[in-house]
């Protein structure tokens, strides 16, 4: 080999040395910085927060013994604190905007879920445009967070490198400014009000939904339309099954502006002898199928009402295998 | 196979052994192979339209050196125009016209409904099929004897480090280094090196980094605050610099490791003082391909002002379509063509003619802060989703609320991957060297070197799998 070139390869090696043993100390620092924190793989600072805040919960023996999921019909709609007055149980509310079904089979069922504490009661809400193939809201960027791409089998550096875990703690905190007390699942209002003060999100006045009773009662069950479409709610009454886990199902007390599945939930959920509740046949008024603060108060009552009579009458129960 | 990926970089560590223990003719053809290899990775199919453009043209470029009949020389070229421009046409454009022509008809009451087509869209089509016109133009006007050698000549159209996004390479400073002998400099070494490293530095660390904020506004640009558009723009202005000029960088650095020096592409264009000076800096071999077969052919500026103007935008009009088959690209370059024109009338008025202006004085900057806003607010246009986008995102910028509580994030990006942009390019600027580190000591080098590490970790797109904007071109 040409002996300048050599030279100049071995004049190289002390500036590749000194950035590599920068670089070494930097990646020595931010796994001394962030420990074993495990938030920096979600999609946004709001999911992040409810998780670790969930796992925390459980550390001090408070775990709650009923856990709402689902999209943002389940995150912005159903009020733990109302709910919690009258069903009389600890609530968290697990909803993520956006989270429809294709993304809440990958993360959540996957691995949210059975790193959690199993719940005594799992609350469901989608909209029905969440079970639609060529709905994508947001979920195409739960899927390309970190948890999603680990979940799907792609490469994800941040696995290996804690520099890069910062890059995407640095890209949750992109998320709107909440309040300090959404880390109390049970205030988690406010978050509701700072969601409402945003522009052009109507104040809407709000009456107790007619009809009274939202109750599906078990039919004979028709086949879906797309089995695919719900397939992802059959796995998560698969995995309650397996687990004992009692579920029920909510259709919000909003009207989608894509079509509805709701007969082909009613059917599946009869199917497996899930309780579904649908409060479309009611709506409130909503903005983007979200109700404000007042909406999700009435809404939330009304929900827990009408567990505690399904569950006062034994009809709660973990869904069929 | 993009350079920066692990897949790029094992190619490269095959390809530059095997290459460098060959003696030229060797190397000619290994690298006619491995560039091949390169670019059928994308997809092997369209292989044949570079080896149909191949082949035609170094049959009509060496047809009309061989012969004096104006008739025989004129076909050689009418083949290789209709055969380049044809292969161009059709894979870029054909679904373009005829969405065009549907919906033209349509507005008229005329029912006319051709279907598009499905066509993938050959990754460097624009670039490959316009060196190797440059090539025969060259050849038919005298200023190029065309090669002998078919390999040199395949490989000066496939040359991997610059086929799918440039730069745009002429003959005659390509195809002499291919047909001569090359070696591997400690110059070539250490620059070319240190090319790469600052072109993934700019892809990797600022363009890869801000595309996510770039995308989540321009996703939805009539919901976001006006602030949150316009610095969106700025951040989109940041991506597509670095993304270009990094990958134009890593080409170059590349070719250095082989021996082969490439075209400067970029040279600070931020940094301009007119907007003049910015098109002189900004992708100059698609720029001077521009001038030297579209703008001067036409008649240049000598055919008096209304000519010069029509000249001078039409050209911009038919680089607009280039970038891609969409009116707000068009109408992106065409903005831009004007803003030119109306530059060198006010240049040329008495009071500014012959006027020298000092870098970073007071009048520097004025025309740096004009030249930028003139760039930044056409830009918007580029990155928008056809002209319905456009009128959305000026709508956005113009009419939407200033603040809306949520863009302190999109502020602090533009700061955060703004100021190393704007520190390295100044620093380009004022040394007028591309590689100005090399001339620091080892230590400091060192320190730099980790700190840009560092910050492609922490702030760039390590996790992100953003190609390269110009691939679409």
């Amino acid at each position: 080999m040409n002996p300048e070139l050599v030279n100049a390869v071995r004049r190289a090696l002390p500036v590749w040395a000194i950035a590599l043993v920068l670089v070494g100390l930097a990646e020595l620092g931010a796994r001394a910085w962030m420990g074993d924190d495990e938030t920096w793989e979600y999609w946004n600072r709001t999911m992040a927060s409810k998780v670790r805040y969930l796992k925390k919960l459980d550390s001090h023996d408070l775990r709650p013994n009923v856990l709402i999921v689902g999209d943002s019909s389940a995150a912005f709609n159903i009020m733990p604190s109302a709910f919690d007055e009258v069903y009389g149980s600890r609530s968290f509310n697990l909803g993520s905007a956006g989270n429809y079904a294709r993304s809440f089979d990958v993360v959540m069922r996957q691995h949210v879920l059975p790193t959690l504490p199993d719940p005594e009661l799992l609350v469901v809400s989608f909209g029905g445009q969440g079970f639609l193939p060529e709905s994508r809201g947001q979920t195409e960027r739960i899927l390309s967070s970190p948890l999603g791409q680990r979940l799907l089998g792609k490469r994800v550096w941040g696995q290996h490198i804690w520099l890069v875990r910062i890059h995407h703690l640095l890209r949750l905190y992109r998320d709107p400014p909440v309040t300090p007390t959404v880390f109390r699942n049970r205030g988690f209002e406010p978050y509701l009000v700072a969601i409402q003060r945003r522009p052009r999100r109507p104040r809407l006045a709000n009456q107790l939904p007619q009809p009274p009773d939202f109750l599906i009662r078990p039919r004979p069950p028709a086949p879906p339309t797309d089995e695919d479409a719900l397939a992802p709610l059959g796995r998560l009454f698969d995995y309650a099954a397996a687990r004992s886990i009692q579920v029920i199902m909510v259709s919000p007390p909003t009207e989608d502006e894509a079509p509805v599945l709701v007969p082909e939930i009613a059917a599946l959920c009869a199917s497996r002898g899930v309780p579904h509740f649908d409060y479309s046949r009611a709506p409130l008024p909503s903005h983007n199928s979200h109700l404000n603060t007042r909406g999700a108060q009435v809404y939330s009552t009304k929900l827990g009402q009408d567990l505690k009579a399904l569950r006062d009458a034994g009809e709660l129960h973990p869904p069929k295998p | 196979m993009l350079f920066n990926s692990l897949t790029f970089a094992a190619f490269l560590a095959v390809v530059l052994p095997v290459y460098h223990a060959l003696p030229r003719r060797g190397q000619n053809v290994f690298l006619v192979g491995a560039s091949y290899l390169f670019y059928g990775w994308w997809d092997w199919r369209f292989l044949s339209l570079l080896w149909v453009s191949t082949a035609v043209d170094y049959w009509a470029a060496n047809r009309i050196a061989a012969t004096s009949d104006p008739k025989k020389r004129n076909f050689a070229l009418g083949v290789s125009l209709v055969t380049n421009l044809g292969i161009l046409g059709f894979f870029k454009y054909f679904n373009f016209f005829v969405d065009t022509a549907n919906a033209s008809l349509e507005a008229l009451g005329v029912p006319f409904n051709t279907s598009l087509l499905y066509i993938v869209l050959p990754v460097g089509i624009s670039f490959y099929t316009f060196q190797t016109l440059a090539y025969t133009i060259d050849t038919w006007r005298g200023r190029q004897t065309p090669t002998a050698d078919p390999v040199a000549f395949a490989l000066y159209v496939a040359y991997f480090p610059q086929l799918v996004a440039g730069p745009i390479e002429r003959a005659k400073h390509l195809l002499p280094q291919l047909e001569q002998d090359r070696v591997l400099t400690p110059q070539f070494l250490r620059t070319g090196i240190t090319l790469i490293l600052i072109g993934l530095f700019k892809k990797v660390g600022l363009a890869d980094g801000v595309a996510p904020f770039v995308d989540e506004v321009f996703g939805e640009i009539g919901a976001f605050s006006s602030s949150s558009v316009l610095c969106a723009t700025l951040l989109f202005c940041i991506q597509i610099y670095g993304d270009f000029s990094g990958y134009s960088d890593i080409a170059r650095g590349t070719s250095r490791l082989l021996g082969i020096d490439l075209m400067v592409n970029f040279r600070q264009p931020y940094l301009a003082q007119n907007i003049a000076e910015l098109w002189r800096r900004w992708h100059i071999s698609l720029s001077t391909w521009f001038a030297d077969y579209v703008y001067i052919p036409l008649g240049g500026s000598k055919r008096g002002p209304v000519r010069n103007a029509f000249n001078l935008v039409g050209m911009f009009a038919l680089s607009g379509l280039w970038h891609g088959a969409a009116w707000n690209f068009v109408l992106w370059a065409t903005l831009n063509g004007v803003c030119l024109l109306l530059f060198r009338y006010w240049s040329e008025l008495p009071r500014n003619e012959g006027v020298e202006v000092a870098p970073f004085s007071l009048r520097w900057f004025a025309g740096n802060f004009a030249t930028l806003t003139v760039f930044v607010l056409t830009a918007l246009m580029f990155r928008s989703d056809g002209l319905a986008g456009v009128w959305t995102g000026y709508m956005a910028l113009l009419l939407n609320p200033w603040w809306l509580g949520i863009e302190h994030v999109y502020v602090y990006a533009t700061l955060a991957y703004g100021i190393p942009m704007v520190a390295l390019d100044l620093w380009q600027y004022r040394s007028g060297e591309e590689e100005p580190m090399l001339a620091s000591g080892r230590v400091f080098q060192g320190v730099l070197l980790g700190c840009a590490m560092i910050w492609v970790l922490v702030m760039g797109g390590v996790d992100l799998d953003v190609p390269f904007i110009y691939f679409q071109f």
